[in-house]
């Protein structure tokens, strides 16, 4: 029988109440609280390390936030604990004291590399040589926190940066990768599947959207550097068309009219989007979901048989597990944010809007007066 | 821990055990959490 593992500041808990962890592709930051008897619980310490597994998996690694509750109730109380992966350090310390200069030429592997310097991630992973070079020196203002830098960075460039978490030995790491997309894409969690078998997975609910966000029938990619002004075109169908305009970096210097025929597929592909929630499924980030032993729905309806998890929440009770998840096209380039809202159907007010409406639904107060 | 009877806005009563010792006609904020435990709230 399957069975989950904590691990709160090196010690193994066995009797978690309830955990609930949350993984999107969006904002990069995961979540995850856990729920247990207070007495069973030793010194905590903000910032120590928590680990959750399941199935031999490593679902979160992160520390613990300076932020608990500790409720009474009949004979026990039980306190809760939230967490957040290492992220949150890099959401939480700056570049420099003072202003930062990055020299004309520098590798963006490099700067990211030297900004992932005492957050306590692990380096190893992070590609040093990508082969892109900032085209100008690039001052950095003092208190710019480093996330925000190496987001910046990846959407400009076309790159992804994410946590990748791993048990080695007796200890679990966060390893940070950094590289292009297409490098990023060949990583195994990227190829990692799980298939759902209608026999040992319990699929709860399951829905597949149609949206037209980022519909167009021709789009027009315009990079304009100052000096050379290029425009690429792809386009299917004849007129009148449904027109949409990008602008590129000029930092990239693919041909322009490979850029538009690459932006025109990706908006294609965001239209099809597939949420779901399993019972028994232990999934993570960038893993393909493969759908195509449901026989029931699998073939007119679905149009891929697999999927690509960009959002997830589980919820581990005892040894049991709940995910909720959201599923693109695995051909989708997620580090494009146009192109990822589009195919998850919310902007990011509305994502935030999700975890906190969840939060809320969870547990709702209610009134009561004391009468004896 | 002392033992209380309260009375929600629905009409169900509820008895539970709180650390304090909440005078008659106070009124309380209840979440059920999903474990089975509750966290109370003082609101008047």
């Amino acid at each position: 029988m399957r069975s989950a593992k904590f691990t709160i500041s090196g010690v193994e808990y066995e009797l978690i109440s309830n955990a609930t962890i949350r993984r999107t592709a969006l904002d990069m930051i995961s979540s995850a609280s856990l729920t247990l008897p207070s007495r069973d619980v030793g010194v905590l310490s903000v910032g120590g390390p928590v680990s959750i597994e399941y199935a031999d998996k490593v679902l979160f690694h992160g520390m613990i936030l300076p932020d608990w509750n500790v409720a009474f109730s009949s004979g026990a109380s039980t306190i809760t604990i939230p967490c957040a992966d290492l992220t949150y350090r890099l959401a939480h310390m700056v570049v420099g004291a003072s202003v930062v200069t990055y020299t004309i030429g520098t590798d963006i592997g490099e700067i990211v590399y030297s900004l992932l310097d005492g957050t306590g991630i692990d380096r190893h992973y992070i590609n040093r040589n990508t082969g892109l070079l900032i085209p100008g020196n690039l001052d950095v203002k003092i208190g710019v926190m480093r996330l925000t830098l190496i987001n910046y960075l990846a959407a400009e460039y076309g790159c992804l940066f994410y946590l990748q978490y791993a048990r080695v030995g007796a200890t679990v790491v966060s390893y940070g990768r950094f590289d292009k997309y297409t490098a990023v894409v060949l990583e195994p969690e990227f190829d990692e599947t799980v298939q759902i078998v209608d026999s040992s997975i319990l699929t709860l609910n399951m829905s597949i959207k149609q949206s037209q966000s980022l519909y167009c029938s021709r789009l027009l990619a315009i990079r304009d550097d100052g000096e050379t002004h290029e425009v690429g075109i792809a386009s299917h169908g004849t007129a009148p068309f449904f027109d949409r305009v990008v602008q590129v970096n000029p930092g990239i210097s693919t041909p322009i009219a490979e850029v538009a025929a690459d932006y025109f597929a990706q908006y294609q592909l965001t239209s099809e989007q597939m949420t779901g929630m399993f019972q028994g499924v232990a999934i993570n980030m960038f893993n393909l979901l493969d759908l195509s032993q449901i026989s029931e729905v699998f073939g007119p309806i679905f149009a891929y048989s697999a999927y690509r998890v960009t959002d997830l929440t589980h919820n581990i009770s005892g040894s049991s597990i709940v995910t909720t998840l959201v599923g693109v096209s695995p051909a989708l380039e997620i580090w494009n944010t146009d192109v990822y809202k589009a195919s998850t159907n919310l902007d990011s007010e509305m994502q935030i809007i999700q975890v906190i409406d969840k939060k809320i639904d969870d547990e709702k107060p209610e009134y009561a007066e004391v009468i004896a | 821990m002392y033992v209380k009877k309260v009375r929600y806005s629905d009409g169900r009563e509820e008895t539970i055990r709180v650390p304090v010792d909440y005078d008659l006609g106070t009124i309380l904020a209840i979440t059920h959490k999903r474990d089975g435990s509750i966290v109370v709230n003082l609101v008047t």
